[in-house]
Protein backbone atom coordinates (compact mmCIF):
# COMPACT_ATOMS: atom_id res chain seq x y z
CA UNK A 1 0.00 0.00 0.00
CA UNK A 2 1.50 3.47 -0.95
CA UNK A 3 1.94 6.06 1.15
CA UNK A 4 1.92 9.46 0.32
CA UNK A 5 3.24 10.92 3.56
CA UNK A 6 5.95 12.37 4.67
CA UNK A 7 8.67 11.28 6.80
CA UNK A 8 7.86 13.58 9.46
CA UNK A 9 4.57 12.66 9.50
CA UNK A 10 4.81 8.41 9.69
CA UNK A 11 7.62 9.83 12.48
CA UNK A 12 5.08 11.91 14.35
CA UNK A 13 2.02 8.87 14.11
CA UNK A 14 4.53 6.74 15.57
CA UNK A 15 5.48 8.44 18.10
CA UNK A 16 1.46 9.31 18.98
CA UNK A 17 1.00 5.50 18.53
CA UNK A 18 3.54 4.86 21.12
CA UNK A 19 2.29 7.10 23.50
CA UNK A 20 -1.57 6.34 23.78
CA UNK A 21 -0.06 2.59 23.71
CA UNK A 22 -2.20 1.71 20.59
CA UNK A 23 -1.83 -1.59 19.20
CA UNK A 24 -1.80 -1.72 15.44
CA UNK A 25 1.00 -3.47 13.87
CA UNK A 26 -0.09 -3.60 10.38
CA UNK A 27 -0.13 0.20 10.50
CA UNK A 28 3.53 0.75 12.24
CA UNK A 29 4.46 -1.90 9.66
CA UNK A 30 3.67 -0.24 6.45
CA UNK A 31 4.48 3.24 7.63
CA UNK A 32 7.96 1.74 8.99
CA UNK A 33 8.19 -0.36 5.16
CA UNK A 34 6.81 2.08 2.60
CA UNK A 35 8.02 5.75 4.26
CA UNK A 36 10.35 5.75 7.29
CA UNK A 37 12.91 2.86 6.41
CA UNK A 38 14.45 4.59 3.70
CA UNK A 39 14.55 7.71 5.63
CA UNK A 40 15.44 6.21 8.87
CA UNK A 41 19.39 7.98 8.88
CA UNK A 42 17.22 11.44 10.13
CA UNK A 43 15.44 9.96 13.02
CA UNK A 44 18.55 10.21 14.89
CA UNK A 45 18.72 8.27 18.82
CA UNK A 46 14.64 7.71 18.57
CA UNK A 47 15.58 5.33 16.03
CA UNK A 48 16.35 2.59 18.71
CA UNK A 49 12.86 3.34 20.16
CA UNK A 50 11.03 2.54 16.68
CA UNK A 51 13.27 -0.51 15.98
CA UNK A 52 11.66 -2.09 19.01
CA UNK A 53 8.08 -0.76 18.37
CA UNK A 54 8.34 -2.00 14.66
CA UNK A 55 9.68 -5.28 15.78
CA UNK A 56 7.08 -5.79 18.58
CA UNK A 57 4.63 -5.00 15.66
CA UNK A 58 5.78 -7.22 13.25
CA UNK A 59 5.51 -9.73 15.49
CA UNK A 60 1.73 -8.87 15.83
CA UNK A 61 1.43 -9.47 11.87
CA UNK A 62 3.85 -12.24 11.67
CA UNK A 63 6.45 -10.56 9.63
CA UNK A 64 9.27 -12.54 11.51
CA UNK A 65 11.90 -11.50 8.87
CA UNK A 66 11.23 -7.94 9.83
CA UNK A 67 11.55 -8.71 13.67
CA UNK A 68 15.01 -10.42 13.22
CA UNK A 69 16.38 -7.81 11.07
CA UNK A 70 15.57 -5.22 14.46
CA UNK A 71 16.67 -7.68 16.63
CA UNK A 72 20.22 -8.10 14.83
CA UNK A 73 20.01 -4.28 14.93
CA UNK A 74 19.38 -3.43 18.56
CA UNK A 75 22.01 -6.42 19.42
CA UNK A 76 24.82 -4.71 17.63
CA UNK A 77 24.11 -1.06 19.38
CA UNK A 78 23.13 -3.00 22.85
CA UNK A 79 25.01 -5.49 23.04
CA UNK A 80 24.16 -6.89 26.56
CA UNK A 81 20.49 -5.34 27.18
CA UNK A 82 18.18 -7.43 28.51
CA UNK A 83 15.30 -4.98 27.28
CA UNK A 84 16.32 -6.67 23.58
CA UNK A 85 16.85 -9.88 25.14
CA UNK A 86 13.06 -9.76 25.95
CA UNK A 87 12.51 -9.02 22.18
CA UNK A 88 14.62 -12.21 21.09
CA UNK A 89 12.10 -13.83 24.02
CA UNK A 90 8.74 -12.60 22.02
CA UNK A 91 10.27 -13.48 18.79
CA UNK A 92 9.98 -17.24 19.79
CA UNK A 93 6.88 -16.47 21.58
CA UNK A 94 5.05 -15.45 18.04
CA UNK A 95 7.25 -18.75 16.48
CA UNK A 96 5.26 -20.59 18.91
CA UNK A 97 7.96 -22.18 20.52
CA UNK A 98 6.93 -21.82 23.86
CA UNK A 99 10.31 -23.70 25.47
CA UNK A 100 12.43 -21.76 23.74
CA UNK A 101 11.28 -18.20 24.85
CA UNK A 102 10.67 -19.48 28.37
CA UNK A 103 13.83 -20.80 28.99
CA UNK A 104 15.26 -17.00 28.02
CA UNK A 105 12.85 -15.48 30.22
CA UNK A 106 14.11 -17.27 32.91
CA UNK A 107 17.98 -16.29 31.96
CA UNK A 108 16.60 -12.89 32.00
CA UNK A 109 15.10 -13.56 35.45
CA UNK A 110 18.23 -15.07 36.80
CA UNK A 111 20.75 -11.86 35.80
CA UNK A 112 17.55 -9.70 37.20
CA UNK A 113 15.46 -10.90 40.01
CA UNK A 114 13.39 -7.46 40.03
CA UNK A 115 12.78 -8.05 35.69
CA UNK A 116 8.76 -7.66 35.68
CA UNK A 117 8.94 -8.19 32.21
CA UNK A 118 10.38 -11.17 32.07
CA UNK A 119 8.23 -12.49 35.03
CA UNK A 120 4.65 -11.60 32.81
CA UNK A 121 5.80 -12.94 29.98
CA UNK A 122 6.33 -16.01 31.10
CA UNK A 123 1.88 -15.57 32.29
CA UNK A 124 1.61 -14.72 28.51
CA UNK A 125 3.14 -17.71 27.13
CA UNK A 126 0.69 -20.14 29.22
CA UNK A 127 -2.25 -17.72 28.39
CA UNK A 128 -1.05 -18.88 24.33
CA UNK A 129 -0.78 -22.37 25.08
CA UNK A 130 -5.01 -21.70 26.63
CA UNK A 131 -3.05 -23.14 29.97
CA UNK A 132 -5.18 -20.57 31.91
CA UNK A 133 -4.87 -22.54 34.98
CA UNK A 134 -1.55 -22.60 34.93
CA UNK A 135 -1.45 -18.52 33.87
CA UNK A 136 -3.57 -17.92 36.95
CA UNK A 137 -0.84 -19.42 39.33
CA UNK A 138 2.28 -18.26 37.95
CA UNK A 139 0.44 -14.07 37.98
CA UNK A 140 -0.77 -15.19 41.41
CA UNK A 141 3.22 -15.60 42.22
CA UNK A 142 3.52 -12.37 40.53
CA UNK A 143 1.92 -10.51 41.85
CA UNK A 144 2.77 -11.70 45.43
CA UNK A 145 6.11 -9.43 45.22
CA UNK A 146 4.89 -6.48 42.66
CA UNK A 147 1.50 -6.21 44.22
CA UNK A 148 1.00 -2.62 43.16
CA UNK A 149 0.80 -3.17 39.35
CA UNK A 150 -2.30 -2.70 38.43
CA UNK A 151 -2.18 -3.93 34.63
CA UNK A 152 -1.38 -7.29 36.60
CA UNK A 153 -4.13 -7.40 39.02
CA UNK A 154 -6.74 -6.30 35.56
CA UNK A 155 -5.18 -9.31 33.81
CA UNK A 156 -5.78 -11.94 36.72
CA UNK A 157 -9.64 -10.64 36.89
CA UNK A 158 -9.77 -11.26 33.32
CA UNK A 159 -7.87 -14.97 33.66
CA UNK A 160 -10.55 -15.72 36.79
CA UNK A 161 -13.71 -14.32 34.45
CA UNK A 162 -12.17 -16.41 31.73
CA UNK A 163 -12.73 -20.18 34.15
CA UNK A 164 -15.40 -18.60 35.58
CA UNK A 165 -14.24 -18.16 39.06
CA UNK A 166 -16.48 -14.51 39.93
CA UNK A 167 -15.80 -14.52 43.69
CA UNK A 168 -11.68 -14.51 42.61
CA UNK A 169 -12.41 -12.26 39.70
CA UNK A 170 -13.88 -9.82 42.33
CA UNK A 171 -11.24 -9.89 44.41
CA UNK A 172 -8.91 -8.87 41.81
CA UNK A 173 -11.32 -5.73 41.46
CA UNK A 174 -11.49 -5.01 44.63
CA UNK A 175 -7.82 -4.86 45.24
CA UNK A 176 -7.87 -2.16 41.87
CA UNK A 177 -10.78 -0.34 43.94
CA UNK A 178 -8.93 0.14 46.86
CA UNK A 179 -5.68 1.25 45.34
CA UNK A 180 -7.68 3.74 42.95
CA UNK A 181 -11.00 4.23 44.59
CA UNK A 182 -11.86 7.59 42.35
CA UNK A 183 -11.27 5.42 38.88
CA UNK A 184 -15.25 4.24 37.96
CA UNK A 185 -14.51 1.62 35.47
CA UNK A 186 -12.92 -0.21 38.45
CA UNK A 187 -16.47 0.26 40.23
CA UNK A 188 -18.48 -0.39 37.27
CA UNK A 189 -16.43 -3.45 36.54
CA UNK A 190 -16.69 -4.74 40.29
CA UNK A 191 -20.36 -4.34 39.71
CA UNK A 192 -20.43 -6.06 36.68
CA UNK A 193 -19.02 -9.03 38.04
CA UNK A 194 -21.07 -8.87 41.16
CA UNK A 195 -24.33 -8.94 38.99
CA UNK A 196 -23.01 -12.01 37.02
CA UNK A 197 -22.95 -13.80 40.41
CA UNK A 198 -27.18 -13.17 39.78
CA UNK A 199 -27.98 -13.71 43.79
CA UNK A 200 -30.12 -11.15 45.50
CA UNK A 201 -27.34 -10.33 48.14
CA UNK A 202 -24.69 -9.72 45.25
CA UNK A 203 -27.38 -8.08 42.97
CA UNK A 204 -27.35 -5.43 45.76
CA UNK A 205 -23.95 -4.80 45.91
CA UNK A 206 -23.79 -4.33 42.28
CA UNK A 207 -26.25 -1.81 42.18
CA UNK A 208 -24.82 -0.11 45.02
CA UNK A 209 -21.63 -0.31 42.90
CA UNK A 210 -23.12 0.84 39.51
CA UNK A 211 -24.47 4.00 42.41
CA UNK A 212 -20.76 4.89 43.14
CA UNK A 213 -19.42 4.56 39.30
CA UNK A 214 -22.59 6.90 38.23
CA UNK A 215 -21.45 9.61 40.68
CA UNK A 216 -18.15 8.85 40.00
CA UNK A 217 -19.10 9.53 36.01
CA UNK A 218 -22.24 10.53 35.32
CA UNK A 219 -22.15 9.89 31.60
CA UNK A 220 -21.85 5.97 32.00
CA UNK A 221 -24.12 4.33 29.69
CA UNK A 222 -23.12 1.39 30.93
CA UNK A 223 -22.97 2.03 35.16
CA UNK A 224 -26.87 3.51 33.93
CA UNK A 225 -27.80 0.60 32.63
CA UNK A 226 -26.55 -1.70 35.09
CA UNK A 227 -28.04 0.19 37.77
CA UNK A 228 -31.61 0.30 35.86
CA UNK A 229 -31.04 -3.52 35.86
CA UNK A 230 -30.16 -4.76 39.00
CA UNK A 231 -32.44 -2.31 40.26
CA UNK A 232 -35.08 -4.09 38.44
CA UNK A 233 -34.06 -7.68 39.33
CA UNK A 234 -33.95 -6.67 43.22
CA UNK A 235 -37.54 -5.28 42.40
CA UNK A 236 -38.93 -8.76 40.72
CA UNK A 237 -37.34 -10.65 43.01
CA UNK A 238 -37.05 -9.65 46.79
CA UNK A 239 -39.45 -8.83 49.41
CA UNK A 240 -41.87 -5.92 50.16
CA UNK A 241 -39.41 -4.13 52.44
CA UNK A 242 -36.59 -3.46 49.06
CA UNK A 243 -39.29 -3.74 46.28
CA UNK A 244 -40.80 0.20 46.15
CA UNK A 245 -37.01 1.49 46.86
CA UNK A 246 -36.06 -0.55 44.01
CA UNK A 247 -38.53 0.27 41.58
CA UNK A 248 -37.90 4.16 42.55
CA UNK A 249 -34.13 3.25 41.42
CA UNK A 250 -34.94 1.88 38.90
CA UNK A 251 -37.08 4.48 37.32
CA UNK A 252 -34.64 6.82 38.14
CA UNK A 253 -32.00 5.08 36.00
CA UNK A 254 -33.91 4.79 33.35
CA UNK A 255 -35.26 8.22 32.92
CA UNK A 256 -31.14 9.17 32.78
CA UNK A 257 -31.10 6.60 29.87
CA UNK A 258 -33.55 7.73 28.46
CA UNK A 259 -32.75 11.56 28.51
CA UNK A 260 -29.28 10.35 26.88
CA UNK A 261 -30.44 8.70 24.61
CA UNK A 262 -33.06 11.37 23.44
CA UNK A 263 -30.36 14.39 23.85
CA UNK A 264 -27.45 12.62 22.70
CA UNK A 265 -28.22 10.27 19.86
CA UNK A 266 -30.17 11.04 16.51
CA UNK A 267 -33.58 10.98 16.65
CA UNK A 268 -33.87 8.76 13.78
CA UNK A 269 -31.85 6.19 14.90
CA UNK A 270 -33.81 6.44 18.74
CA UNK A 271 -36.65 5.55 16.81
CA UNK A 272 -35.47 3.02 14.21
CA UNK A 273 -33.20 0.55 17.21
CA UNK A 274 -36.85 1.26 19.18
CA UNK A 275 -34.19 1.63 22.18
CA UNK A 276 -36.78 3.61 24.91
CA UNK A 277 -39.24 1.06 24.15
CA UNK A 278 -36.92 -1.42 25.35
CA UNK A 279 -36.32 -0.02 28.52
CA UNK A 280 -40.21 0.99 29.52
CA UNK A 281 -41.29 -2.55 28.74
CA UNK A 282 -38.82 -3.24 31.99
CA UNK A 283 -40.14 -0.61 33.93
CA UNK A 284 -43.84 -1.57 33.07
CA UNK A 285 -43.26 -5.41 34.20
CA UNK A 286 -42.13 -4.25 37.24
CA UNK A 287 -44.93 -1.80 38.21
CA UNK A 288 -47.76 -4.77 36.74
CA UNK A 289 -46.15 -7.34 39.80
CA UNK A 290 -46.74 -4.59 42.29
CA UNK A 291 -50.09 -3.93 41.38
CA UNK A 292 -50.83 -7.66 41.80
CA UNK B 1 -32.94 -31.54 11.12
CA UNK B 2 -33.76 -27.94 9.33
CA UNK B 3 -31.78 -26.19 6.78
CA UNK B 4 -29.68 -23.20 7.61
CA UNK B 5 -29.44 -20.15 5.05
CA UNK B 6 -27.31 -17.25 6.48
CA UNK B 7 -27.19 -14.53 4.60
CA UNK B 8 -24.00 -12.68 2.99
CA UNK B 9 -24.36 -9.31 5.71
CA UNK B 10 -25.01 -11.86 8.49
CA UNK B 11 -21.71 -13.55 7.34
CA UNK B 12 -19.55 -11.17 6.47
CA UNK B 13 -20.41 -8.77 9.55
CA UNK B 14 -19.11 -11.74 11.74
CA UNK B 15 -15.66 -12.14 9.61
CA UNK B 16 -15.42 -8.49 9.70
CA UNK B 17 -15.75 -8.10 13.36
CA UNK B 18 -13.60 -11.09 13.91
CA UNK B 19 -10.87 -9.77 11.86
CA UNK B 20 -11.04 -6.42 13.52
CA UNK B 21 -9.92 -7.33 16.71
CA UNK B 22 -7.82 -10.63 15.96
CA UNK B 23 -5.90 -10.19 19.07
CA UNK B 24 -9.23 -10.32 21.27
CA UNK B 25 -12.50 -12.57 21.79
CA UNK B 26 -15.19 -11.55 19.98
CA UNK B 27 -18.63 -12.37 20.31
CA UNK B 28 -22.18 -11.55 18.40
CA UNK B 29 -26.13 -12.75 17.85
CA UNK B 30 -27.35 -13.66 14.73
CA UNK B 31 -31.01 -12.26 13.56
CA UNK B 32 -33.15 -14.63 11.86
CA UNK B 33 -36.79 -13.93 10.27
CA UNK B 34 -39.21 -14.88 12.44
CA UNK B 35 -41.47 -17.53 10.43
CA UNK B 36 -44.10 -18.55 12.61
CA UNK B 37 -46.51 -19.25 9.84
CA UNK B 38 -43.80 -19.78 7.53
CA UNK B 39 -41.64 -22.99 6.78
CA UNK B 40 -40.69 -24.21 9.84
CA UNK B 41 -37.61 -26.06 8.05
CA UNK B 42 -35.64 -23.21 6.83
CA UNK B 43 -33.97 -21.09 9.53
CA UNK B 44 -32.86 -17.71 7.07
CA UNK B 45 -30.41 -15.91 9.59
CA UNK B 46 -30.49 -12.39 7.85
CA UNK B 47 -28.35 -10.06 9.69
CA UNK B 48 -25.87 -10.49 12.74
CA UNK B 49 -25.33 -7.80 15.92
CA UNK B 50 -21.75 -7.41 16.54
CA UNK B 51 -21.62 -7.56 20.62
CA UNK B 52 -18.55 -7.28 22.70
CA UNK B 53 -14.46 -7.69 22.29
CA UNK B 54 -13.71 -6.42 25.99
CA UNK B 55 -14.81 -9.19 28.10
CA UNK B 56 -17.56 -11.39 27.07
CA UNK B 57 -18.23 -12.96 30.23
CA UNK B 58 -20.12 -10.58 32.56
CA UNK B 59 -23.93 -10.49 32.30
CA UNK B 60 -25.17 -6.91 32.50
CA UNK B 61 -24.11 -5.47 29.28
CA UNK B 62 -24.91 -8.97 27.55
CA UNK B 63 -29.04 -8.10 29.05
CA UNK B 64 -28.89 -4.15 28.25
CA UNK B 65 -27.64 -5.27 24.49
CA UNK B 66 -30.43 -7.83 24.08
CA UNK B 67 -32.74 -5.98 25.64
CA UNK B 68 -32.07 -3.12 22.74
CA UNK B 69 -31.80 -5.81 19.96
CA UNK B 70 -35.03 -7.69 21.05
CA UNK B 71 -37.28 -4.33 20.49
CA UNK B 72 -35.82 -3.84 17.17
CA UNK B 73 -36.12 -7.28 16.39
CA UNK B 74 -40.06 -7.37 17.29
CA UNK B 75 -40.04 -4.13 15.07
CA UNK B 76 -38.88 -5.77 11.71
CA UNK B 77 -40.68 -9.20 12.14
CA UNK B 78 -36.49 -10.91 12.94
CA UNK B 79 -35.98 -12.84 16.20
CA UNK B 80 -32.45 -13.85 18.19
CA UNK B 81 -31.47 -17.44 16.66
CA UNK B 82 -28.20 -17.40 17.07
CA UNK B 83 -24.89 -16.86 18.88
CA UNK B 84 -21.38 -16.67 17.60
CA UNK B 85 -18.19 -16.38 19.23
CA UNK B 86 -14.41 -16.13 18.01
CA UNK B 87 -11.73 -17.02 20.72
CA UNK B 88 -8.93 -14.59 22.00
CA UNK B 89 -6.46 -17.60 21.06
CA UNK B 90 -5.82 -18.52 17.39
CA UNK B 91 -5.94 -22.26 17.77
CA UNK B 92 -8.74 -22.16 20.28
CA UNK B 93 -12.15 -23.28 18.45
CA UNK B 94 -13.64 -24.95 21.18
CA UNK B 95 -17.21 -24.46 22.44
CA UNK B 96 -16.61 -22.85 26.03
CA UNK B 97 -18.65 -22.19 29.37
CA UNK B 98 -19.00 -18.69 28.13
CA UNK B 99 -20.49 -19.95 24.40
CA UNK B 100 -22.76 -22.25 25.99
CA UNK B 101 -24.17 -20.18 29.06
CA UNK B 102 -24.94 -17.53 26.26
CA UNK B 103 -26.29 -20.30 23.55
CA UNK B 104 -28.74 -21.39 26.53
CA UNK B 105 -29.43 -17.82 27.65
CA UNK B 106 -30.62 -16.99 23.89
CA UNK B 107 -32.35 -20.95 23.87
CA UNK B 108 -34.73 -19.27 26.17
CA UNK B 109 -36.45 -16.92 23.66
CA UNK B 110 -36.23 -19.31 21.24
CA UNK B 111 -36.09 -22.75 20.95
CA UNK B 112 -34.70 -23.68 17.59
CA UNK B 113 -31.65 -21.66 18.16
CA UNK B 114 -27.47 -22.35 17.08
CA UNK B 115 -24.22 -21.75 18.17
CA UNK B 116 -21.98 -20.47 15.29
CA UNK B 117 -18.42 -21.08 16.85
CA UNK B 118 -15.68 -19.40 14.43
CA UNK B 119 -12.48 -20.98 13.52
CA UNK B 120 -10.09 -18.26 13.59
CA UNK B 121 -7.43 -20.65 11.86
CA UNK B 122 -10.00 -20.26 8.58
CA UNK B 123 -10.00 -16.72 8.39
CA UNK B 124 -7.88 -16.02 5.78
CA UNK B 125 -8.32 -15.22 2.03
CA UNK B 126 -8.10 -18.74 0.31
CA UNK B 127 -10.29 -20.71 2.59
CA UNK B 128 -12.74 -22.10 0.97
CA UNK B 129 -14.83 -23.56 4.05
CA UNK B 130 -17.20 -21.91 6.11
CA UNK B 131 -15.31 -20.13 8.81
CA UNK B 132 -17.33 -21.33 11.68
CA UNK B 133 -18.66 -24.89 13.37
CA UNK B 134 -22.17 -25.12 13.87
CA UNK B 135 -23.91 -26.52 17.02
CA UNK B 136 -27.29 -27.11 18.10
CA UNK B 137 -29.23 -27.35 21.62
CA UNK B 138 -28.93 -31.32 22.79
CA UNK B 139 -30.62 -31.74 26.32
CA UNK B 140 -28.04 -30.46 29.03
CA UNK B 141 -25.29 -29.81 25.85
CA UNK B 142 -24.52 -29.02 22.43
CA UNK B 143 -23.95 -31.03 19.41
CA UNK B 144 -22.53 -30.09 16.54
CA UNK B 145 -23.98 -30.12 13.00
CA UNK B 146 -21.29 -31.26 10.57
CA UNK B 147 -21.92 -31.48 6.84
CA UNK B 148 -24.12 -27.81 6.61
CA UNK B 149 -23.82 -25.88 4.03
CA UNK B 150 -25.00 -22.61 4.99
CA UNK B 151 -23.70 -20.04 2.82
CA UNK B 152 -23.20 -19.57 -1.41
CA UNK B 153 -20.23 -19.39 -3.27
CA UNK B 154 -21.10 -16.00 -3.55
CA UNK B 155 -20.56 -14.75 -0.27
CA UNK B 156 -17.54 -16.59 -0.14
CA UNK B 157 -16.50 -15.44 -3.07
CA UNK B 158 -17.09 -11.35 -0.87
CA UNK B 159 -15.73 -12.80 1.94
CA UNK B 160 -12.35 -13.75 0.46
CA UNK B 161 -12.30 -10.48 -1.35
CA UNK B 162 -12.88 -8.55 2.13
CA UNK B 163 -9.95 -10.01 3.31
CA UNK B 164 -7.40 -10.09 0.37
CA UNK B 165 -8.17 -6.72 -0.55
CA UNK B 166 -7.41 -5.18 2.74
CA UNK B 167 -10.72 -3.72 2.41
CA UNK B 168 -11.74 -5.14 6.11
CA UNK B 169 -9.02 -2.38 7.66
CA UNK B 170 -10.99 0.69 6.27
CA UNK B 171 -14.57 -1.01 7.48
CA UNK B 172 -15.63 0.53 10.93
CA UNK B 173 -17.43 -2.25 12.49
CA UNK B 174 -19.69 -0.99 15.59
CA UNK B 175 -20.42 -3.50 18.46
CA UNK B 176 -21.81 -2.77 21.69
CA UNK B 177 -18.80 -1.93 23.22
CA UNK B 178 -18.40 0.86 21.20
CA UNK B 179 -21.82 1.86 21.30
CA UNK B 180 -22.29 1.74 25.00
CA UNK B 181 -19.28 4.03 24.90
CA UNK B 182 -20.54 6.65 22.42
CA UNK B 183 -24.16 5.60 21.59
CA UNK B 184 -24.04 7.82 18.36
CA UNK B 185 -22.41 4.67 17.27
CA UNK B 186 -25.11 2.75 15.66
CA UNK B 187 -25.12 -1.31 16.54
CA UNK B 188 -27.11 -2.12 12.79
CA UNK B 189 -24.05 -1.05 10.84
CA UNK B 190 -25.81 0.20 7.54
CA UNK B 191 -22.70 1.20 5.90
CA UNK B 192 -21.47 -2.15 5.96
CA UNK B 193 -24.70 -3.22 4.57
CA UNK B 194 -23.92 -0.79 1.59
CA UNK B 195 -20.92 -1.80 0.97
CA UNK B 196 -21.59 -5.63 0.72
CA UNK B 197 -25.11 -4.45 -1.50
CA UNK B 198 -22.05 -2.56 -3.64
CA UNK B 199 -20.13 -6.02 -4.07
CA UNK B 200 -22.34 -8.35 -5.22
Amino acid sequence: MARHISWEEARNHLRRMREDQVRDGQTVVSLWEDVLMSERNKLGDELWTVYEQVCIAALDCQRIDISETCIELLKSKFPNSLRVKRLLGMKYEAEERFHKAGDLYDDIIKEDETNMFARKRKVAILKAQNKTLEAIEELNKYLKQFMTDFEAWMELCDLYLAVQDYTKAAFCMEELIMSNPHNHLYHQKFAEIKYTMGDPDNMAIARTYFAQAIKLNPNSVRSLYGCFLASSNLAASSNRKDKQSNIKYAAWAAQQLKEKYTTVQPEDLTNQTRVLESIERVLESLTEKTSN
Amino acid sequence: MAELIVSIQAYCKILLHAVKHPNCAVNGVLLAEDNKSKDRKVLKFVDCVPLFHLTLSLSPMLEAALLQIDAYCKSRGYIIAGYYQANENLRDKELNNVAKTIGRRIQENCANSYIFMVDNERLFPDAVSEMYRIYSPREASWKEEEKLETVTEETLRVASMLLSSQTFREVDVVDFDYHFNDITRDWRNLPINDLLQKCT
